[in-house]
């Protein structure tokens, strides 16, 4: 006797991934439920909450993590559920001493983080959001396409670093999927203008809109560099350093997927104050118009049920405990389970992969068959180089940043180190600093007052400049998802994550700083670099930052900061591949272990290239609908 | 204590009126004046010592500039208590925002934030208040490029 299935297709998870599938889904008749963890809230009061808490990462007043969410239950200070990342204990300079595994050494190659981040130290500096639009409530904007190559590096370039890592290949190509990217950027609404063609990136639709305008420093960078190049060190090749428009999911048309244009509120992160920004709570509201999708909040998923004496061994249900709080923060909850045909994971990739461990299917655990569930564990690492230009850079004004440096995103580089793209910033020293206020209270503290302090504050503001590089890693699965022996206060395993940065990306951090310093060299008649990092143990990878730290003396106006900084970009965590030896889903977002279960989102990437990842899970997204439309119509 | 007191103490140690080529400012808020005032004299630790600073800030008042200047760095900024108190009232004005006494928090006003000087110095705006589209592809109105 079987039972009729609740619907025809579950989904866990209502952020980009999740909310875009169940509104292509619901668009063509399907029948969708769709489990949130977090709370629904979508009006503008939700909206005006989250901006007078948080303001931007910078601001002076206190950050209040649990603003939206009326319980404290996924955001203490000892959890990954925080909105605010972790307190950032001594970092390692890079390539520091190779204490491995000594979770008490914060110079170690990696740290073991546990759930008690600030004891442990803490490398893995990145969050995500847990109610309904997902990560895309405090996302950049950025919408970029990946490159030809970023979905064959392996057989285009086979990196081998000291390390042992090595590249895996796609199981498409950037031409299954250029057609996903046309679809995805039509539905978020991408503004922009193709400056890639000479990387390899064809398209077949144009953006919907033209490009939100280039800053003021933009343009002064631009003039400034006058058609330099950066030479790679490890080839001796010449890449130009082109200031170009950064696609991105921000309104440059009034009314495009009923969006006002971007009115310049300098506060893109953690969300547009008007919703210029494209956010996943629009299609969340799509999906509630279609009247096929229905929305389960406050309700978290912990097991996926499987049956391993079906053919196929598909998923047969997924167990939640719905949660709600009284006045005094008391939780309660209750155990719910749904059925549909086909299920989705699009949880994220630290969520999905928790609730994967936490589901046994015979001796092993759902969808684990590789044994790769949780592996690979990555982000973008992201050197931080900031300066005071000679002329005025006059930020603190538009979006956080317009403009990129994509030429060196590829190259033959790429067999010895990390691409990196580079993102400039016009948010002044916000991200490196916390400025605008640190410089103030520095120059207060320095003795400064009256007429002097208000012309030190003047000149040193209107100077700031930044550039954020985003490094590329290659996959380690020493670097990993697994369960914590804690639990939340719905007696759910925590995850807990084992990261580190390889190789690979330490020298496509050095390289990056040792490209950004050229770059602000060329904006400053003296410049003098303030490392505040030792240079990387690999020799190659030092020269040219070398070069920059014995050419000059005196105040330093170029500053390099320690470390790197988190992107905001897990990935890795369930990849897709041809092999069901070593990877967990196909090309599809399929599982080769389960044949109606998916996981979505940049847990499936196999490598991770360059680009911010929310346009290409919206693209695979858009894919797996089809895949699933298929599926369900046999 | 004078609010009077307060804003000209206040007007003296940031540096109002600006001079050029810094942007226009003649005055301070008086409004946000009582609100810093407040805000310092309930929650900073030095807030104890408001009075006697406002008072040695009436001593020195209507000294001519360069006196006053040397009175300020001797009899305030040199103080143990005063010195604290009067950078507060500084970074207050310039940020919108100082040290708290410890686990003591005011409720955040969006009027501090958005009448900080920083973002006049910096020819910029209030982060998360809406201008206009495109606003940035060129130099802050007034400024030549």
């Amino acid at each position: 006797m079987s039972k009729q299935p609740d619907c025809d297709v579950v989904i866990v998870g209502a952020g980009v991934a999740g909310s875009i599938l169940a509104w292509k889904l619901g668009s063509q008749g399907v029948k969708v439920i769709v489990l949130e963890a977090g709370p629904g809230k979508q009006d503008g009061d939700a909206r005006d909450a989250y901006v007078d808490n948080f303001k931007v990462g910078g601001t002076p007043y206190p950050l209040r993590p649990a603003a939206l969410k009326n319980v404290d239950l996924f955001t203490t200070s000892t959890n990954y559920y925080q909105e605010q990342p972790p307190q950032r204990p001594n970092q390692g300079p890079i390539g520091a001493s190779k204490d491995v595994n000594d979770p008490d050494d914060p110079y170690g190659e990696y740290n073991v983080i546990s759930t008690d981040v600030v004891r442990k130290g803490d490398w893995f500096q990145t969050n995500y959001e847990r109610q309904a639009g997902g990560a895309t409530w405090h996302w950049l904007g950025n919408a970029i396409r990946l490159l030809p190559n970023d979905f064959r590096l392996r057989s285009e370039y086979d990196p081998r670093p000291p390390d042992g890592a090595r590249a895996y290949d796609w199981p498409i190509s950037y031409d299954d999927l250029e057609p996903w990217y046309g679809a995805a950027e039509n539905t978020i609404g991408v503004s922009g203008v193709n400056t890639m063609e000479n990387l390899g990136v064809t398209r077949s639709t144009p953006y919907p809109m033209p490009p939100i305008p280039q800053s003021y420093s933009d343009l002064e960078m631009q003039s400034a560099i006058g058609g330099g190049a950066f030479r790679d060190r490890w080839t001796n090749e010449d890449y130009p350093l082109d200031v170009s428009p950064t696609p991105q999911g921000r309104n440059s048309v009034r009314g495009y997927s009923g969006r006002p244009r971007c009115l310049g509120s300098s506060s893109c992160i953690p969300i547009c104050p008007i919703q210029a920004k494209y956010d996943a709570t629009q299609h969340v509201q799509m999906a509630q118009k279609t009247g096929n999708v229905e929305f389960r909040v406050q309700s978290v998923a912990y097991k996926v049920m499987s049956d391993i004496n079906q053919s196929g061994t598909p998923v047969v249900g997924v167990c939640y405990r719905r949660w709600e709080s009284d006045s005094f923060g008391n939780i309660r909850s209750t155990e719910h389970t749904v059925t549909g045909k086909v299920y989705v994971l699009a949880s994220h990739a630290v969520e999905n992969v928790k609730l994967l461990l936490n589901s046994p299917s015979g001796s092993i655990t759902v969808a684990n068959e590789s044994d790769q569930v949780g592996r690979n564990l990555a982000d973008h690492p992201v050197s931080l180089v900031y300066a005071l230009t000679d002329k005025p850079a006059y930020g603190y004004r538009g979006p956080i940043s317009t403009s990129g440096v994509e030429s060196v995103r590829d190259g033959s580089f790429r067999k010895h180190r990390g691409a990196f793209r580079m993102e400039i910033g016009n948010d002044g020293w916000s991200w490196p600093l916390g400025d605008p206020y640190t410089t103030p209270a520095n120059l207060v503290n320095d003795g400064l007052w009256g007429a002097e302090l208000a012309a030190a504050v003047s000149n040193k503001l209107t100077r700031q400049l930044r550039i954020g590089a985003l490094a590329e890693p290659l996959p380690n699965d020493r670097y990993r998802v697994t369960l914590s022996g804690r639990r939340d206060a719905l007696g759910i395993p925590l995850p807990q994550l084992t990261y580190g940065v390889d190789v690979y990306a330490q020298r496509s951090l050095s390289a990056s700083v040792a490209a950004s310093v050229q770059i602000f060299s060329r904006m400053i008649a003296k410049p003098v670099v303030q490392y505040n990092y030792m240079e990387f143990l690999d020799s190659n990878g030092s020269i040219l930052t070398d070069t920059f730290r014995n050419g000059a003396e005196g105040t330093p106006n170029i500053f390099v900061r320690e470390g790197w900084a988190g992107a905001g970009h897990v990935m890795g965590t369930h990849r897709m591949g041809t092999d069901p030896a070593t990877s967990v889903v196909d090309g599809n977002q399929k599982s080769h272990g389960n044949r109606n279960l998916y996981l979505l989102g940049s847990g499936s990437w196999p490598s991770y290239a360059t680009a911010n990842p929310t346009l290409t899970i919206a693209a695979l997204a858009l894919r797996t609908a089809e895949a699933i439309r298929a599926q369900l119509t046999q | 204590m004078s609010l009077a007191d307060f804003i000209g103490l206040s007007e003296f140690l940031v540096g109002v009126p600006f001079a050029p080529p810094l942007p226009q400012v003649d005055a301070l808020d008086p409004k946000l004046a009582q609100v810093f005032l407040d805000q310092l004299t309930t929650w900073s630790l030095e807030g104890p010592f408001m009075d006697q600073l406002l008072a040695t800030w009436n001593g020195i008042a209507s000294e001519p500039v360069a006196e006053r200047t040397a009175a300020v760095n001797r009899l305030i900024m040199a103080d143990p208590n005063l010195g604290p108190l009067a950078r507060q009232i500084i970074l207050a004005w310039y940020t919108g925002f100082h040290p708290w006494a410890a686990g003591q928090q005011p409720t955040p006003d969006a009027a501090n934030y958005e009448g900080a000087l920083v973002w006049t110095l910096a020819r910029a705006h209030p982060m998360a208040v809406p201008l206009s589209f495109g606003y940035w592809n060129t130099a802050p109105a007034g400024i030549e490029s």
